[in-house]
């Protein structure tokens, strides 16, 4: 009798005390590329600065490592290797590999990857987006933007998509499912695929943008970073629509964006770090979170999308996202 | 004439004390301003490459590649061409050198790593001879070739990197690794030391006999200061400055191939960009000796070293360090390149003359 | 070409993507018949677009914009010029440095001003066009001389002044004296690096200008805004063969052989790097070609 009450009293006490006992930890993010105008790399660090933020004694070292991939291993080697840090954040689906080379020079560090995916490896947790679904969603709000009745819809059933470059990730996952969101409106739909050459280059991409309009697209989705403000300008001009990637661009073209979907990497990033700071992140597990978790969210309050996207389209679209959320849609992303 | 030239590199190496002193004043001023901790940056900033074998490694490493390079351009200077190729050259010999050694057994050892070494070469030289034809047979300014055709196949090389040579289980844009046994050995490892950095000496000895001590090289200097003197005096100086050019180019291939079988052991898209810039800038510092580059290069990787050193261990970011390394450019060079800037001016002068004529 | 209207439409694009080359080329151009090299094209251009789009943003002024842009560029470029001609530092170097600085300094003051290093969008009034739709309809050459901005037809008016400027005044004359023979120009009296540093200050205005093209067309500033295009610009001045109308030319082949790699993207099945790659490749052509014909015309 006198046993039990005291685990239970034991068992209330961990309960209460858990924030508490949460051991403050010294956390490095590291960058893959730089901060600003990436949607993903700036959430993973407001994630991360909120979950540290909360918790005292707890520190953060954030390390931009620039574009340059190739040296992007010396840069984690250095960090990892000048800080004794408790846990390394970092975005990519390449940085579980690279983490897991490093990792083996230091077998204490332990890391988490966001957007990306590893398994079996005991020193890091990695977190995958489904990215087909996102693909999916962006693909259909296209396909019945370019087929309904909007006054900057023309009858070409044609829709442009620009990308910075082709890496594994774009060609394996996110524009197949872009072309089977598209496809399940109609068939027919063709995709006019571009490439800017880099994240930058904004006014090319006005000029890519301007081509693709003049050869029949009139919805566009540009994946190519601070480029894809090129695009908001040329197809606001032209009066014709954007759809966005990743990040709620709305503000920045109302006239012109359709619709946004969006990873909340921030509130990913949060609740990792939140878990790990309880002592409890599930490494070598690789876990894909998707729309029913509310990692992958189709925004669709925004005035602008109620404005440019009419009711009857707009229940399709809630319709889909019941669907996939549901499990009715199964979208399975494939591994990487 | 010797004498002259070993005066200019005696007061060559003051003033770049003298500027590295002022440097030291500017980085001052600029972490004061910028960073909340600003004696941990500063030290970081000048110690740092020497706070560990790691990070000291590493500089070494970098210092090799940049001196090949920096010996690339220079072999162009001496001849008065000016290769503004190096980007694609490099790139390109660090694909072939690649290529060459993936199809290579791992047991070839020696034999593989010269191999492959000669293909990033033939690259590179490939390429510098196209400017270098260009030049001799239409009179195609090199300056332009070299830099639009370096241009042109950075994007081929990205193809290659991203297409045909990619490893299929990486998600970065990469070819798989080289085999190990064709892969240098690290002197410093982990750190990017390797013995590639002995390749690099001996190519600047190599560079600094012949083009001090032999015919060819006597030749080569006078065809570029003087073609006329130089046709007075029974030499084809339009062979000399096609031949530079081509030499040059093997150099910037060479320099990717070591990188590769040394640092990097598998070619990621668009690894080496701006190596072939940075090798210019490495050449006009040192001036017109080989030997002179080792200084140069170093200076270079130590600037680029503590960049690292100080992002990583203080809250310094990338654009303080960008401003400072442009603000220790400007102090370094000024006043420094005399003598070079006149000769240039005047060959530029003769060759517009020539041009109108 | 699957139409006329197409053809239109690449060369009018070509027009509008020619302004901020020419701009930038026709300064640089000043600069190298002085006698020195501007490597730090594409620095200028950036801060040139940095301060033309937040001062037009503050000011919701067009003009103000332009302005803000080339005496930045101008401010820059007179650090550059004075390291050279009065530090003695090597162009080359210095050149490469001031592009350094602009990009660090953009940087530093987008993240001290607005509290971002990343995009930074404006509310910036359009840029005046000609309003000649009937006429920019016609086939070929319509979009191309009457569909274009003002910054487009100003870059063809900055051309004319500079051909003027370069080939018909005495100060031009002068100019290209301090490149080409300083010690005759010497030797009246004059002083050489006057002209330079003159010279120096014009390259800056016309990156300023360039700057100000690509920053106020698109209402914004993203870093790398440049991207390239000072290096374009530079090689346009020996592929124009340093005279401002071949320059006028140069720039115009490159906008369109970009424009229709743009415009070939649509249906050409070949990788994109190759695409990428063609401005690059069909230049050095035409650059090739250029001095084929010469040499078999016997001239040269």
């Amino acid at each position: 009798m006198r046993t039990k009450v005291s685990i239970a009293l034991l068992a209330a006490f961990a309960l209460l005390s858990s924030p508490l006992l949460a051991a403050p930890l010294r956390i490095a993010v590291f960058v893959p590329g730089v901060r600003a105008g990436n949607a993903i790399y700036d959430g993973m660090v407001r994630g991360v600065e909120r979950a540290v933020a909360e918790s005292p004694g707890s520190s953060l070292k954030v390390y931009e490592a620039g574009f340059n991939q190739a040296e992007w291993e010396e840069k984690l080697t250095s960090l990892v290797a000048s800080g004794g840090y408790d846990l390394l954040v970092t975005s990519n689906p390449s940085m579980p590999a690279l983490c897991a080379k490093v990792g083996q020079s230091f077998p204490e560090q332990r890391f988490l990857c966001l957007d990306g995916m590893l398994a079996g490896n005991p020193r890091i947790h990695t977190v995958l987006y489904n990215q087909t679904e996102q693909g999916y969603v962006t693909g259909y709000l296209a396909g019945l933007a370019t087929t309904g009745p909007l006054p900057g819809a023309n009858k070409d059933k044609k829709v442009g998509f620009l990308i910075a470059q082709h890496y594994p990730v774009m060609d394996k996952i996110i524009a197949p499912g872009f072309e089977r969101g598209l496809k399940a409106v109609d068939p027919g739909i063709e995709v006019d695929m571009r490439v800017l050459g880099n994240f930058y280059d904004a006014s090319k991409a006005a000029d890519l943008a301007r081509s693709m309009i003049a050869a029949g697209c009139d919805v566009i989705l540009p994946i190519c970073g601070s480029g894809n403000e090129g695009v908001y300008k040329a197809s606001t001009a032209a009066g014709t629509y954007a759809v966005v990637f990743d990040g709620d661009d709305f503000a920045r073209a109302p006239k012109a964006i359709l619709g946004c979907t969006v990873l909340h990497q921030d509130e990913l990033a949060y609740a990792k770090v939140k878990a790990a700071l309880a002592g409890g992140l599930p490494y070598g597990k690789a876990e894909v979170v998707s729309m029913k978790d509310g990692y992958i969210e189709f925004l669709d309050k925004d005035p602008a999308y109620l404005a440019n996207l009419p009711a009857p389209l707009r229940a399709k679209m809630a319709d889909l996202v019941s669907r996939i959320k549901s499990g009715k849609l199964a979208l399975s992303v494939p591994g990487l | 004439m010797e004498g002259l030239r070993k005066g200019g590199f005696g007061s060559h190496l003051a003033s770049l004390a003298a500027a590295l002193l002022a440097s030291v004043g500017a980085a001052f001023l600029l972490l004061y301003a910028f960073s909340s901790s600003f004696g941990e940056a500063l030290g970081l900033f000048f110690l740092g490459p020497f706070q560990n074998a790691y990070y000291f490694g590493n500089m070494l490493g970098a210092a090799s590649g940049l001196a090949l390079a920096g010996l690339a351009a220079q072999f162009a200077f001496s001849a008065r061409t000016f290769n503004l190729g190096g980007e694609g050259q490099l790139y390109l010999g660090a694909i072939a050198a690649t290529a060459a050694c993936l199809a290579l057994p791992e047991e070839s050892g020696l034999l593989g790593k010269a191999i492959g070494l000669a293909a990033g070469s033939a690259a590179g030289a490939l390429l510098g001879a196209l400017s270098g034809f260009l030049r001799r047979r239409l009179g195609v300014d090199e300056l332009l070739s070299s830099f639009l055709l370096s241009s042109a196949l950075v994007y081929a090389g990205d193809f290659l990197v991203s297409g045909p040579l990619q490893d299929p289980a990486s998600n970065f844009q990469t070819s798989p690794a080289v085999p190990e046994g064709l892969r240098f050995a690290r002197l410093l490892p982990p750190s990017s030391l390797s013995t590639a950095a002995l390749l690099a000496l001996a190519a600047l000895a190599a560079a600094w006999f012949i083009l001090g001590r032999t015919r060819f090289g006597f030749e080569l200097r006078l065809s570029g200061k003087n073609a006329e003197f130089a046709r007075y005096c029974g030499i084809d100086a339009g062979r000399y400055a096609a031949a530079s050019l081509a030499i040059s180019g093997a150099l910037n291939g060479l320099a990717g191939a070591a990188l590769i079988l040394g640092t990097y052991n598998k070619a990621m898209k668009g690894f080496s960009a701006g190596l072939g810039w940075t090798g210019i800038a490495v050449a006009l510092v040192a001036g017109g000796s080989p030997l002179a580059l080792l200084p140069a290069a170093l200076f270079f990787a130590y600037l680029d070293a503590g960049a690292k050193a100080v992002m990583i261990g203080a809250d310094v970011t990338s654009e303080i360090v960008g401003v400072i390394q442009a603000i220790v450019f400007f102090l370094v060079t000024a006043r420094a390149l005399d003598s070079l800037v006149a000769r240039r001016a005047a060959a530029r002068a003769g060759r517009a003359a020539g041009g109108r004529g | 070409m699957k139409s006329l209207q197409d053809l239109s439409g690449i060369l009018g694009a070509a027009g509008a993507a020619m302004a901020p080359l020419l701009y930038a080329s026709l300064g640089g151009l000043l600069a190298e018949l002085s006698g020195l090299l501007n490597i730090a094209l594409e620095g200028l251009i950036l801060i040139g677009a940095f301060a033309a789009a937040a001062a037009a943003g503050a000011s919701r002024s067009l003009l103000v914009g332009l302005a803000a842009g080339a005496a930045a560029s101008t401010l820059l470029a007179a650090l550059f010029g004075l390291a050279t001609l009065k530090g003695k530092a090597n162009e080359f170097i210095a050149g490469l440095a001031a592009n350094l600085l602009a990009s660090g300094l953009a940087v530093l003051l987008s993240s001290r001003l607005y509290g971002t290093k990343g995009l930074l969008s404006f509310d910036i009034p359009s840029i005046p066009r000609l309003e000649l739709a009937s006429l920019a309809k016609l086939p070929i050459l319509g979009e191309l001389l009457f569909g274009q901005d003002a910054l487009s037809y100003g870059s063809w008016l900055a051309a004319f002044l500079a051909w003027l400027l370069v080939a018909k005044s005495p100060l031009g004359l002068r100019l290209r004296a301090a490149g080409s023979n300083p010690k005759a120009l010497a030797a009246l009296g004059l002083s050489p690096e006057r002209y330079r540093l003159a010279a120096i200050l014009l390259s800056g205005l016309g990156c300023g200008l360039a700057g100000a093209c690509l920053s106020l067309r698109l209402s914004a500033y993203v870093p790398g805004i440049s991207s390239g295009r000072g290096w374009i610009a530079l090689v346009a001045i020996y592929l124009g063969g340093r005279r401002p109308l071949g320059v006028l030319a140069a720039c115009f082949l490159f906008a369109a052989a970009d424009g229709f790699a743009n415009y070939a993207q649509g249906f050409l099945e070949a990788p994109a790097d190759f695409i990428l790659a063609l401005p690059y490749l069909l230049t050095l052509i035409a650059l090739v070609a250029g001095a084929g014909a010469r040499r078999l015309r016997g001239r040269d």
